[in-house]
């Protein structure tokens, strides 16, 4: 039986000094953000231990195949599992099937599977079929436009239509344009209108029609990431392409915004002057006015 | 054969001995420790640099001395054994309950590390009574922790706190810039620094000594150009930064060059090699050749007026250099310096500095509330000023002030946004980064110069930069492979531990991971 210090301590001593840490964060070791609290084997899983979590998935979904949820997470462990294999993803492929079809599966699961048997043509299947990606987000954006991952199928096509493969053929850049405009229209969650917008925004930059693109992150940075720096960058971007088409009081406030969150950055600087030469045009300009 | 039986008996009376040693380390021991009845908590780092054993010890026997059932034992472990060494501890599960994160990736802290994230929007206790009181442990860290986080994008988590950042700075023997220049006032700009290779050129001429203006070694050299070099892409940076926010990318840079729309010739990029090759001039020949050992020795011997060294090396300087050290920030070019200013907008920010002493408790931990608890106190206002004293160094600490003899040693914070790197350093696997190296040669010294060095190195740059970037996306696609797969196991939790947020957090992280593999795919080809 090893010793165990710390109840020997307790037992012996019961040092008031020592329970002051103690005391102050007691049950810390299984707090909820911990995935110590996690029963197996999502625990497993959420701590990069894919092949444990896989064999364990596997165990509880032999006990109960018609258990959707379980053969999710199944089929999740044999897409993270090492090593990475077609037959796992194959695997997977018909677990994500039978959700997907299976009448004891809620409408929200059903959803998850159609949508990864989407990811697994563009992402995990080797070689990859984007076609049959395509067809699988239209078919989902179709059925269920509005629902949060029905909704991650218009941000995939979005995608696939912007940036094609090597061997594909490129769209004309205004045709990729309406087209992501057309699927922003026909999602309803705020996170994938985000996404599109900040898609829509990076190509139209990338074609150096800042002003076009100036809305287009706006109403990203409204719904706003949940990465840090995100919305710094965010807010420095706009700044920036604010400044440069003559939008002074938009610039003024996401540069602040920007100062807000990243006081120390290393740009930081130029954006107070940046801000300071903004405030200092507005302050001449209406006196110019006043003279007139 | 009576040889072989000699040695076999040897054989085996050695391996007894290490036999008997183990038995006694593992077993007696700890059992030795038990007898004084108190917890023993460890740490586990790899911070040996001057005055950082005596900075852990210090604070662990005030701790003590606070909690005394409980004896805190650190455990500094060589720099070079270090990955080894925490690999194998984690993994057999004998990690100290603090253990230093250095060289551990995402998957290593999320599965051996124990999140902090809760623990960290509370006050930390230690900061009664400090500047700091009140205020959630994470604000009281100069960024937040960002640094951190952006360790673990895909399980989002903050694993661990850093004690320190870590900054570059001139460090210059006050004694020899004297009898060198006349003065002790160091170089304010980089064409005052340049002119120390006159000046020390005249100096050795007419005292018959061979002191070089700067000790120079391979690593410190880059770091050196690294701060530098930016200077001269300044300008350039905000006209091509793809999303007009004052960065170029490294991949973005990249797709830059294949594409046709930007390359060395192009004024900027050619000044930074040129202001590589001109500062270059300062140190001895060969000295990318040297390592760190080399420089400092060469510093401390008083063979060199000065050093490009880390902040973490001021400690060494002011215990074991037999001069009085002064310390500045890097002087950098100015925009009235003739050969370098027209490309600089002003003296270059440095941001907040780099993260350095991160430590976490690990899941393998007897007592994880002591080691959190331990670790508040380490990071607490009051300790981290004296660790700051003691070690010479920069507390991420907020409001924790720089040591009192060398200020200049804090981040220098105000300046204008820098420009980028032209060497990919940290892009892919480092093709280019080595291709730069390789030729570095043709660019430096007497011979060398920026045609010579074009001339090699856009030879084969095309094709490193395609195999970097190939390796790029191909990690991009692996982590979006990754997300799905982590996604799916949200999704799949039981019932109570829906996390519809974290669900939002992983979607979010999987585009950019997504479109950063999409983006830079075509590039790939030739």
């Amino acid at each position: 039986m090893p010793h165990h210090p710390l109840r020997a301590v307790r037992a012996r001593r019961g040092l008031l000094s020592l329970l002051v840490p103690l005391l102050a964060s007691l049950a810390w070791a299984e707090d909820a953000a911990d995935t110590s609290a996690l029963p197996e084997p999502w625990r497993s899983a959420l701590r990069f231990e894919f092949n444990r979590a896989s064999e364990e998935f596997a165990r509880l979904h032999a006990e109960d195949p018609a258990d959707a949820r379980l053969a999710l997470g199944r089929a999740a462990s044999l897409l993270a599992r090492q090593p990475r294999t077609q037959a796992n993803v194959l695997a997977a492929r018909a677990l994500l099937e039978r959700i997907a079809t299976s009448g004891s599966a809620s409408v929200d699961q059903a959803i998850a599977a159609r949508l990864f048997l989407g990811r697994l043509a563009e992402s995990h299947l080797s070689p990859p079929r984007p076609e049959e990606a395509r067809e699988r987000y239209d078919a989902l954006l179709r059925d269920h436009a509005g629902h949060l991952l029905a909704d991650q199928a218009a941000v995939h096509l979005a995608l696939l239509t912007a940036f094609p493969g090597p061997g594909d053929d490129a769209l004309p850049p205004d045709e990729v344009r309406s087209r992501i405009d057309a699927l922003r229209e026909r999602v309803g969650t705020p996170s994938a209108r985000r996404e599109l917008h900040a898609l829509q925004a990076r190509l139209l930059l990338q074609r150096g029609l800042d002003q076009e693109a100036l809305p287009h992150l706006v109403a990203a940075r409204a719904v706003g990431y949940r990465q840090p720096d995100h919305n710094a960058n965010a807010d420095l971007t706009i700044g920036n392409i604010a400044r440069t088409t003559g939008d002074a009081a938009l610039a003024l406030s996401h540069y602040r915004a920007f100062l807000r969150e990243r006081p120390r950055d290393a740009r930081a600087t130029t954006v107070r002057r940046y801000i300071a030469e903004l405030e200092a045009a507005e302050s001449t300009a209406p006196a110019v006015a006043s003279t007139r | 054969m009576e040889n072989n039986r000699h040695r076999n008996a040897l054989g085996f009376a050695i391996i007894l001995l290490f036999f008997g040693y183990s038995i006694w380390h593992v077993l007696l021991r700890p059992a030795a420790r038990d007898d004084d009845e108190r917890v023993t908590l460890r740490i586990g780092h790899w911070l040996m640099h001057a005055g950082m054993r005596e900075s852990f010890e210090e604070a662990a026997r005030e701790y003590e001395r606070l909690h005394p059932g409980v004896r805190v034992e650190q455990i500094a472990v060589p720099i070079r054994s270090w990955s080894a060494w925490v690999r194998t501890q984690l993994i057999g599960g004998t990690a100290p309950d603090l253990t230093g994160q250095l060289h551990l990736d995402e998957e290593i802290l999320s599965r051996h590390f124990i999140p902090l994230d809760e623990r960290l929007d509370l006050p930390n206790p230690y900061n009664e009574g400090s500047p700091l009181a009140g205020i959630p442990w994470r604000d009281t860290f100069t960024d937040g922790l960002a640094a951190v986080r952006n360790l673990n994008p895909n399980s989002g988590e903050l694993t661990g706190v850093y004690l320190q950042l870590n900054s570059l700075r001139l460090f210059y023997n006050k004694r020899l810039l004297r009898l060198v220049t006349g003065s002790e006032e160091p170089p304010a700009t980089y064409a005052q620094l340049r002119a120390l290779r006159d000046q020390v050129d005249r100096y050795n001429a007419a005292h018959g000594t061979l002191l070089e203006p700067v000790a120079g070694c391979g690593p410190y050299s880059q770091y050196f150009f690294q701060r530098l070099l930016p200077s001269q892409t300044q300008r350039l940076a905000p006209t091509i930064s793809p999303m007009r926010n004052l960065q170029v990318p490294l991949p973005d840079f990249a797709g830059l060059i294949l594409e046709g729309r930007l390359d060395y010739r192009t004024p900027e990029l050619r000044d930074s090699l040129a202001l590589l090759r001109d500062v270059s001039a300062l140190m001895s020949p060969g000295f990318t050749q040297l390592r760190r050992d080399d420089a400092l020795f060469s510093f401390l011997q008083q063979h060199a007026v000065a050093i490009v060294a880390g902040t973490w090396d001021y400690a060494v300087f002011v215990r074991d250099g037999d001069f009085e050290t002064g310390v500045i920030p890097i002087p950098l070019p100015d925009r009235d310096d003739p050969m370098f200013g027209h490309n600089v907008l002003g003296v270059v920010a440095e941001g907040g500095g780099g993260p350095e002493g991160m430590l976490g408790v690990v899941r393998t931990s007897r007592h994880p509330d002591l080691a959190l608890d331990f670790l508040r106190f380490l990071t607490s206002h009051r300790v981290a000023s004296r660790f700051t004293e003691l070690s010479k160094r920069i507390s991420s600490v907020h409001e924790v002030p720089a040591p009192s003899d060398s200020p200049a040693l804090a981040p220098q914070l105000e300046g204008e946004a820098p420009g980028f790197n032209i060497d990919f350093q940290n892009l892919g696997a480092g093709h280019t980064f080595t291709l730069f190296q390789r030729h570095l040669h043709t660019l430096i010294g007497p011979q060398g110069g920026v045609e010579p060095f074009l001339a090699a190195f856009e030879r084969d740059l095309a094709t490193t930069l395609r195999r970097d970037l190939a390796t790029h996306i191909a990690r991009a696609e692996r982590d979006t492979r990754n997300l799905d797969a982590r996604i799916g196991f949200v999704l799949s939790l039981p019932d109570g531990f829906a996390d519809p947020e974290e669900l939002e957090r992983l979607l979010e992280v999987r585009t950019l991971r997504h479109t950063e593999h999409l983006r830079h795919r075509r590039a790939v080809q030739p």
